[in-house]
C-alpha cells in the first residue's frame, strides 16, 4: 500500500484517508520493519524495503501509537523482549507450561499486584490447585478483590465463564487454567477481552497453532542456580504487533 | 398552656415523693374526667407467653405472629423480650366498642396463630405496669393510673424487669412486695438502687412518659402471574417473568426498598408430568444478588441465566414471584456510600451473574484467618456469603518474598523415599528449613512439623515437611514425609 503522503500538508487523499483508516485499527497486525515506514512523515517515497529491514526497532511502533503499554514484567530482559516493553493493557495471554507451578505466579507477580489494587476484581477461574491466600497476600495481592471459580467446574462452564469475565469491564484480570484449547475457542476469548478491555492470562499445557492470541509464551523451568534464585526460560512464541521470536533467561527467588 | 411535663397525667404523689411533690405543685386543679386522663395517658394491652410454643418450618417466632395478628388493632405494637409484647389500644376503643371486643380479637387470633397456647393479659395506663402484671402471671384491667398502686402492690420484687444485682439488692434491704417499695421516697430509691431502677419504678406508676421501640413486621412482596394457556417454552416464561419484574421494580421504587433475593415459583397445574405428590407440582428458582437492588434488568438477566439450564415438568400455568428480604434503599454516592464496606462495592453483575449460572458455590472468595496451621489460614466461602470486612483480608502490609506457596495441596500428599532420598518426579534437594510450625496440640490430633523448601531436577519449587507428631506418637513410618504446596 502506498503511504506517501508529504508531511505538513493538509491534502486528504484517498491513500490518506486509508492510511489514518489504518492507523486507527488498533487490531491490525504490524511487523516492527513495516511499522517504522508506515510512520507518517518518516518514509520515503515508494520505500517498500527500507534500510533497517532486518534491525531491531528499540521502541516498538505498537507501544508508542497505541499506548496499549501496561505493567512492566519486573525483568528487563522480557521487556525487552515484548513489543510493549511490558504486558500488554488488554487482550488475551497464552501461557503453554507443562507443569504448573514452575514459578508462573511468581512472574505475574508485579501485575497481580497492580491490577488487584485498582477497583476492578481478578478472577481466578479453575486453578489446578487450591489456592492458599496468606501467600498471595504475602505477594502483595489483595484477596479483597479477588475471586475463585473453583476446579470442580465443568469444561463449559469454566469458558463460559472466562468469555463473561473477559467480555466485563469489572473485571481487571482473568487467570484461568484449561488443558488445551483449540486456535478457535481462543480466538472467541481474545474477541472478549478485545470488547471488555481486559487482560486475560490463560494458561495450558500445549500451545495452539495459529493461536490469535496477544501473546502465546513458553516457560520451562531450569535448575535451581545459585543460592536464593530459581531459572525459568521465557520463550515468546508470539507478540501481536511483532514478528520477534526470543527466548530469555529470567531469575526467580526462592 | 401547660407544659408537656405538667400535661402529663398524673396519679396519687406518691408517699415522700418530693420530686412527684415539686411537679404538681404549680399545676392548677383542674377536674378531669377519667376518660379524658386514660385516654391521654393510652392504654396498654400487655400479652405474655410463658411457654412459647415451637413453631416448625417458619422464620417468624411466635411473639412475631401475634404481633402480626394485633397489627388489625393497634399500629402502635412493642415486643418485649422474645416472649412478651405490649400494644396500644386506647385509639382503638371507639372502633371495636370497648375493651372485651379488642381482647375478644386478640384471643381469637392467638387461637388460630399459634393453637391452645397459655398466656397471660393485662391492660393498664402503663406499658411496664401492663408488662409487669402479666409476667407475674395475673391478669388484670385498670383504666387509671391511681389504681395502679393498689394493684402492683402485691406484686412480688424478683419478678420486675430490673438488674439481677439490684434485685438481689432489693432483697437484702428486706424490699419482697412493690407495696414495701412504696414506703420508700423515690430520691432515697433513686440513691440506693439506681437511677434506671428509679425510672423504671416511675414508669409503672405511669409517672413519667415511656417510649417503646415500635415493631414493624417484616415487609414481603408477593405477585403471581397466571397464564390462560400452559406456558410451554423458556421465552414464553421469561416474558411473563419480565412482567412481573417490572411490576417488582415498580413495587421497590415506590416505596424505597431494594432486595437481594427474590424467589419464582412455577405450578405445573395439574397436568404438570411429576404430579405424583403435591410438592412436585411446583418448581423453583431463586435468584441471588450480593448487592441488593432493585432494578428489573439485572434480575431478568440473572433469571435467564439460570433458566437456559432449567428444564421444567410441564406447561407451566402460574408464575409467582415472592421477596422476603426487602430492605431501604440506599442511593449511589454521598455520605451513605462513603459508609459502605468494599465488600459492597465489590458487589457485581459480573459476580452474580457467575453465581447464578455456576450455583452459589461456583463462585468464592478468600477468608483469611490468623491461624498457624497452613490449612486452616485460608477457607473459601461462596461468594454471596457476607463476610466481616477484617476477616477477608487485605495486603495493606508491605509485602515481602513469599515464604509461603501459592498452591496449597489439601491433603497433603505423602512423598515416597527412595534409596535415603525424597522423592516427587525426581529426587528432591532441601534449599531452606527447618521452619517449625506447633500448634493445636490442645486437640487430640496435634500438629507438629518441619517444614522445607525443597526443589526437584523439573524446577518445581515444594513446599514439604516431616510430621513429627506421629514420629512421636508411634513408630517412624513411610509416610512421615508430605508435599504440602507449590511455589507457583
Amino acid at each position: 500500500m502506498n503511504t506517501n503522503v508529504p508531511t505538513g500538508t493538509t491534502a486528504t487523499t484517498p491513500e490518506h484517508k486509508v492510511d489514518q483508516l489504518l492507523q486507527q485499527t488498533q487490531d491490525l497486525w504490524r511487523g516492527n520493519t513495516q511499522q517504522a515506514s508506515a510512520r507518517p512523515g518518516t518514509q520515503r517515497s515508494g520505500d517498500f524495503f527500507p534500510d533497517d529491514l532486518f534491525t531491531c526497532d528499540p521502541t516498538p511502533f505498537a507501544a508508542e501509537t497505541t499506548g496499549d503499554a501496561g505493567q512492566s514484567t519486573g525483568h528487563a530482559e522480557l521487556d525487552a523482549l515484548l513489543p510493549w516493553g511490558a504486558w500488554p493493557q488488554s487482550g488475551l495471554i497464552e501461557v503453554v507450561n507443562k507443569q504448573a507451578g514452575i514459578g508462573e505466579l511468581q512472574l505475574l507477580a508485579p501485575l497481580l499486584r497492580e491490577r488487584s489494587q485498582q477497583q476492578t476484581s481478578i478472577l481466578w477461574i479453575a486453578p489446578p490447585y487450591p489456592l492458599h491466600g496468606p501467600a498471595l497476600a504475602q505477594m502483595g495481592v489483595n484477596t479483597r478483590n479477588s475471586f475463585v471459580v473453583p476446579a470442580q467446574t465443568s469444561c463449559n462452564q469454566a469458558l463460559w465463564s472466562i468469555e463473561k469475565a473477559l467480555q466485563s469491564e469489572e473485571c481487571g484480570l482473568v487467570l484461568a487454567w484449561q488443558n488445551w484449547l483449540s486456535a478457535r475457542v481462543i480466538r472467541r476469548l481474545q474477541l472478549a477481552a478485545r470488547e471488555g478491555n481486559t487482560l486475560g492470562v490463560l494458561f495450558h499445557q500445549r500451545p495452539a497453532a495459529h493461536s490469535p492470541s496477544t501473546l502465546q509464551l513458553q516457560l520451562s523451568s531450569a535448575p535451581v542456580s545459585e543460592a536464593g534464585y530459581r531459572n525459568m526460560d521465557v520463550q515468546v512464541l508470539k507478540a501481536r504487533g511483532s514478528h520477534r521470536q526470543g527466548r530469555v533467561r529470567i531469575k526467580l527467588p526462592c | 398552656m401547660l407544659s408537656r411535663r405538667q400535661n402529663q397525667p398524673f396519679a396519687r404523689t406518691p408517699r415522700g415523693s418530693a420530686r412527684a411533690a415539686n411537679r404538681h405543685s404549680p399545676q392548677p386543679q383542674v377536674p378531669r374526667s377519667r376518660a379524658v386522663r386514660s385516654k391521654r395517658s393510652g392504654l396498654w394491652y400487655a400479652i405474655y407467653f410463658p411457654e412459647l410454643p415451637d413453631i416448625a418450618h417458619s422464620e417468624t417466632s411466635a411473639t412475631s405472629l401475634a404481633a402480626q395478628h394485633c397489627q388489625n388493632i393497634s399500629d402502635y405494637i412493642s415486643l418485649d423480650g422474645d416472649d412478651a409484647l405490649v400494644l396500644e389500644v386506647s385509639r382503638s376503643l371507639r372502633y371495636f366498642g370497648g375493651l372485651a371486643r379488642i381482647r375478644q380479637s386478640i384471643e381469637s387470633g392467638i387461637a388460630s396463630h399459634l393453637g391452645h397456647t397459655q398466656y397471660f393479659q393485662a391492660v393498664t395506663p402503663s406499658a411496664s405496669a401492663s408488662l409487669l402484671i402479666a409476667r407475674a402471671g395475673q391478669e388484670a384491667a385498670i383504666g387509671t393510673p391511681e389504681d395502679l398502686r393498689s394493684r402492683l402492690g402485691s406484686i412480688p420484687t424478683h419478678t420486675l424487669a430490673i438488674d439481677l444485682r439490684v434485685r438481689r439488692k432489693l432483697a437484702q434491704c428486706g424490699l419482697f412486695n412493690l407495696r414495701d417499695i412504696w414506703r420508700l421516697p423515690l430520691t432515697e430509691l433513686r440513691i440506693r438502687f439506681g437511677r434506671h431502677f428509679s425510672d423504671y419504678i416511675e414508669n409503672c406508676l405511669g409517672l413519667r412518659p415511656e417510649s417503646r421501640p415500635r415493631w414493624q413486621a417484616k415487609a414481603e412482596y408477593h405477585e403471581s402471574f397466571d397464564a390462560d394457556h400452559g406456558l410451554h417454552s423458556v421465552q414464553q416464561i421469561i416474558s411473563a417473568c419480565e412482567k412481573l419484574l417490572h411490576q417488582l421494580e415498580a413495587f421497590l421504587k415506590k416505596n424505597h426498598l431494594c432486595t437481594d433475593r427474590l424467589e419464582f415459583l412455577f405450578d405445573y397445574g395439574h397436568r404438570g408430568q411429576a404430579t405424583d405428590s403435591k410438592s412436585d407440582q411446583h418448581d423453583s428458582i431463586t435468584v441471588n444478588v450480593r448487592k441488593a437492588g432493585r432494578t428489573a434488568r439485572l434480575f431478568l438477566l440473572l433469571l435467564e441465566t439460570q433458566l437456559a439450564e432449567k428444564t421444567f415438568a410441564g406447561e407451566v400455568y402460574s408464575i409467582t414471584l415472592q421477596v422476603r428480604h426487602l430492605a431501604h434503599f440506599q442511593p449511589e454516592g454521598g455520605y451513605q456510600q462513603k459508609q459502605r464496606t468494599a465488600a459492597d462495592r465489590h458487589g457485581s453483575h459480573l459476580l452474580d451473574t457467575l453465581a447464578a449460572k455456576l450455583g452459589s458455590r461456583g463462585v468464592q472468595r478468600f477468608l483469611l484467618q490468623q491461624d498457624y496451621c497452613p490449612e486452616f489460614a485460608t477457607r473459601m466461602v461462596p461468594y454471596l456469603t457476607s463476610v466481616a470486612e477484617d476477616d477477608v483480608g487485605s495486603s495493606d502490609s508491605a509485602y515481602t518474598t513469599s515464604h509461603n506457596p501459592c498452591w496449597l495441596l489439601q491433603p497433603p500428599r505423602p512423598l515416597v523415599i527412595r534409596h535415603q532420598q525424597l522423592h516427587y518426579l525426581s529426587p528432591l534437594t532441601l534449599l531452606r528449613g527447618p521452619r517449625r510450625i506447633e500448634t493445636r496440640w490442645w486437640q487430640d490430633q496435634g500438629i507438629r512439623r518441619d517444614y522445607y523448601v525443597a526443589a526437584n531436577a523439573q524446577g518445581l519449587l515444594l513446599w514439604i515437611y516431616q510430621d513429627l507428631a506421629r514420629n512421636s506418637s508411634t513408630q517412624p513410618r513411610q509416610h512421615d514425609w508430605y508435599l504440602h504446596g507449590f511455589f507457583g
